[in-house]
């Protein structure tokens, strides 16, 4: 008997780590589960892979910092390889001419190489941040509550949720609801006064979405990161041992444990409709497969428009579908380094950490108006790491790796990517010899994906690693679009389970776990 | 109303143009509506209801299938931008030509015989929803035998540009048989007494409704036998299937016939005089059928299964003093009148 034959209970479709931790917890629950991935492996946007021979990258992913402990209780992936020590956690470094400036341990719990008085500042303002976005933390993890007819614990959230806001006292919960969805600039203003501290923020905050530090409602951003945790620390990151593919192979080990039937390199070209049903795939390989649920982790708008197609479902979700912004600037670029970079006043520790390049907010902001205009940022901000100096596995022997994250590179870039990306290249060489002088020298190979090849590599439409801009209007009930928020579909039996889907991108597993436990309370 | 032959401009309608790669044809517009188009392979116009993605009822329209790919949509509100995303994944292509063609409705006993002396030969072809292209001042006339009037009548299309003309040629051949322009008022009138509807009159477009309880589902509007569930997906199809199933229509719309002679426009329809159960959107005092008559929207079950003990209120002006007055209301089937030269073949002289 092939797999064909089998009626599977569940397809998940893409093998990226929302898609595995959906098909392991459906799996987990006794459920006969099938993963196609279009790839040759799994991961998606969570891999390891070699970028130069003899240097290996987590290659979009290089940080985790919002992993959902549920994930990692239910999954058991700490029996599964998954470790993180609290000597792991990462500090940020905001680098600048006038001098770095830390953030120690979880999101800055101490301060370094700020004045007194600011340090005290960023006390008051880091126990505030993380107490709001302790209040929306519940939100941002579980199902959205549905608008009409509330189930008794969607109910029970929302109320715990209250609770929470009642338990930030009355001044407080005004401080709240004022800041809620204001820009983050105005907010460090309100607050700190050192431009590097300032600059840092504003960069996490608007790290991976269309907006500046100015723009409304760019505190959320900042909200969303701190809301995430890691090793039981709000705040925290970590750079996995091994790289990112090293988070997904402790998920494969528990998706494998729970005898899913992973398939690579079988790419879904139809999603069977049948009766207003969804009720199975058709592989690109021509091959039928058919279940009782199919759960897509892919961007929900190739989930729709492609494999389901229009003519399945109302204009009006086609309409919204369509509408979901999803035009990526972030870029990534890899470097290949003949020997570690010394980036100027930080020290060997720090070098571990993650080096932040947004010298001040309005650094930020410059940075990003460009992009409004379909241009990239001239000096452009980032977050670079060197992931080998903690890991040597993967760098050849006094080699280093870099891996940064850099903002901002409009998807849509007026000029073209031909043109524009060995431009915007110099760019960032630019920024890099500002801080690390003589890196560009010790340079060997590099590769720098623009937002355009991170969709074509990693099948992200927009090169967005949110598979949707992660903004007020597309978040919580409205992700990825109203009415649709709680990984239904207006086809029964098809599900959304990705980074598109409530709460968003990151290294989470929330979106797929939510699912998963959706449809398994649904047929409870 | 004497139903004299009458023109009006095609109840000024929003059109939109169609055009669909050879070979699929309705397929390509099926997804807009709930019915079953294949069956209409000729040619002819049918009346078809749009539909929005939830609850409501978005528009009527009559769409025309010109050639084998060309279609044409009347409709009463202009939708274009909501026709061009319902094209996605279509292989069609959607203008609007509400200001290039120009319609004008002919109607009414005499309209056949006016077409053909002015000289549309062959235009006693046509039945019921054909249409068919005649020369006119070195263009084409559509012309379509359809209507809002339930009466004998025809719609022609024009492009802009010969609608005078075509105006003229009309008048002089009906001067001797009674031709005359009419407004909405006389339209409305002849539309009620066929019992139809008409859109953000007797229900609120998905576009217009403002209130999320004011919007209606075809079933609520007297159109639920326009819905074929079978046919595949199209627009509105699981709402429709979900308000079926669990039981959620709330409304009903009935013709209602009143006793006495006072139009009861407007009033409140009340079950054992005291109980509001409804509104009624649309009536007249009707010459033709002699009763009065009206539309109504009743919420269930008055109207679907309870059909006695209706009352409408009605508030008669009678010398600048309104008297209140409480008249028995029952529910009667539409048309209110049927005229059988509306579908005669062929078409009766007059």
């Amino acid at each position: 008997m092939t797999s064909s034959d089998l009626n599977w209970d569940a397809i998940v479709i893409g093998g990226g780590h929302n898609g595995l931790v959906a098909a392991a917890t459906l799996a987990r629950s006794g459920r006969a589960v099938l993963l196609l991935e279009a790839g040759n492996e799994v991961g998606g946007a969570a891999r390891t892979e070699e970028f130069a021979p003899g240097f290996r990258v987590s290659t979009v992913a290089h940080l985790l910092n919002r992993l959902h402990p549920d994930v990692v209780k239910t999954l058991e992936l700490e029996r599964h390889g998954l470790t993180v020590e609290h000597g792991d956690f990462m500090p940020s470094v905001a680098l600048s001419k006038d001098g770095p400036l830390t953030l120690h341990g979880a999101y800055g719990e101490v301060l370094t190489g700020a004045s007194p008085s600011e340090q005290s500042a960023w006390k008051d303002l880091r126990a505030q941040l993380l107490r709001y976005a302790g209040v929306l933390k519940p939100f941002l993890s579980r199902r959205p509550p549905g608008l009409g007819g509330m189930s008794l614990a969607e109910m029970t959230g929302l109320g715990q949720t209250a609770l929470a806001l009642k338990r930030l006292g009355k001044e407080d919960m005004r401080d709240f609801l004022r800041v809620l969805l204001m820009n983050v600039y105005d907010l460090l203003d309100e607050q700190l006064s050192d431009d590097r501290l300032k600059g840092l923020l504003a960069f996490d905050a608007t790290l991976g979405s269309h907006l500046g530090p100015r723009s409304p409602t760019s505190l959320l951003g900042l909200y969303y990161r701190l809301s995430g945790e890691i090793g039981g620390l709000a705040g925290a990151q970590v750079q996995p041992k091994g790289g990112m593919g090293a988070v997904v192979a402790a998920i494969r080990a528990a998706a494998d444990k729970a005898s899913v039937s992973v398939r690579p390199a079988s790419p879904v070209a139809k999603v069977i409709v049948e009766k207003g049903r969804a009720v199975g795939v058709v592989t690109q390989g021509g091959e039928t497969l058919r279940a009782k649920a199919v759960i897509s982790a892919i961007n929900p708008a190739t989930t729709i428009l492609e494999l389901v197609g229009s003519r399945e479902v109302d204009t009006g979700f086609v309409r919204k579908v369509k509408n979901i912004r999803m035009k990526g600037d972030a870029a990534k670029l890899h470097l290949a380094l003949d020997r570690p970079p010394q980036f100027t006043g930080v020290d060997a520790a720090d070098h571990k950490g993650r080096l932040v390049a947004a010298p001040s907010p309005d650094h930020v902001e410059r940075a990003f108006n460009p992009s409004k205009y379909g241009e990239f940022s001239p000096e452009p901000v980032m977050e670079i790491t060197l992931p080998s100096l903690a890991d040597p596995s993967l760098a050849p022997s006094g080699a280093c790796v870099l891996s940064a994250v850099v903002q901002y590179a409009p998807y849509a870039l007026r000029e073209g990517w031909a043109t524009g990306k060995p431009r915007f290249l110099k760019a960032i060489m630019a920024q890099l010899e500002t801080y690390a002088p003589g890196i560009g020298a010790t340079v060997r190979h590099f590769e720098l994906l623009t937002p355009a090849d991170i969709e074509a590599r990693y099948r992200m439409p927009g090169g967005h690693w949110h598979h949707g801009e992660l903004q007020a209007d597309q978040m919580l009930m409205s992700r990825p679009v109203s009415g649709w928020s709680g990984y239904d579909t207006p086809l029964e039996g098809l599900f959304l389970a990705g980074a598109g889907s409530h709460p968003g991108g990151g290294i989470s597993g929330a979106p797929g776990f939510n699912a998963a436990r959706h449809i398994i309370a649904m047929r409870a | 109303m004497n139903r004299h032959v009458k023109t009006d401009a095609a109840r000024t309608l929003a059109q939109s143009h169609f055009r669909t790669p050879p070979g699929c044809g309705w397929r390509n517009i099926e997804l807009l509506v709930p019915q079953r188009m294949r069956r209409a392979v000729a040619g002819p116009a049918v009346p078809i209801l749009l539909q929005a993605q939830r609850v409501d009822a978005r528009l009527e329209g009559v769409p025309s299938r010109l050639s084998p790919t060309r279609f044409r949509l009347c409709s009463q509100e202009r939708h274009l931008p909501w026709l061009l995303d319902s094209a996605i994944g279509y292989e069609v292509s959607v203008e609007e030509e509400t200001e290039t063609v120009a319609g004008l409705a002919l109607q009414g006993p005499t309209s056949f015989a006016i077409l053909r002396d002015a000289g549309f030969s062959g235009v006693e072809q046509l039945k019921v929803f054909d249409l068919a292209e005649f020369a006119h001042d070195g263009a084409t006339v559509t012309i379509s035998r359809t209507g809002f009037t339930g009466d004998l009548g025809y719609e022609l299309f024009v492009p802009a540009g010969k609608a005078l003309s075509l105006w003229d040629r009309l008048m002089a051949a009906g001067e001797l048989r009674g031709i005359r322009a009419i407004g909405y008022t006389a339209l409305n009138r002849a539309r009620l007494e066929a019992g139809l509807i008409v859109a953000n009159a007797d229900f609120t477009t998905a576009e217009h409704a403002i209130r999320a309880d004011r919007l209606r589902m075809p079933d609520e509007i007297g159109l639920g036998f326009m819905i074929d569930l079978d046919k595949g997906h199209f627009n509105g199809r699981r709402a429709i299937l979900e308000a079926r199933t669990k039981k959620k229509l709330r409304h009903v719309l009935v013709g209602l016939e009143i006793e006495g002679n006072i139009p009861a426009e407007h009033a409140i329809v009340y079950y054992k005089k005291s109980q509001e159960v409804g509104l009624v959107s649309a009536a007249m005092w009707s010459p033709m059928a002699e009763r009065n008559i009206a539309l109504a929207s009743l919420q269930r079950p008055y109207g679907d299964t309870i059909v006695d003990e209706l009352w409408v209120e009605i508030y008669a002006m009678r010398e600048l003093q309104y008297q209140k007055l409480m008249k028995k209301a029952k529910v009667v089937q539409r048309p209110f009148i049927k005229l059988d030269r509306r579908t005669a073949n062929p078409p009766a002289d007059f």
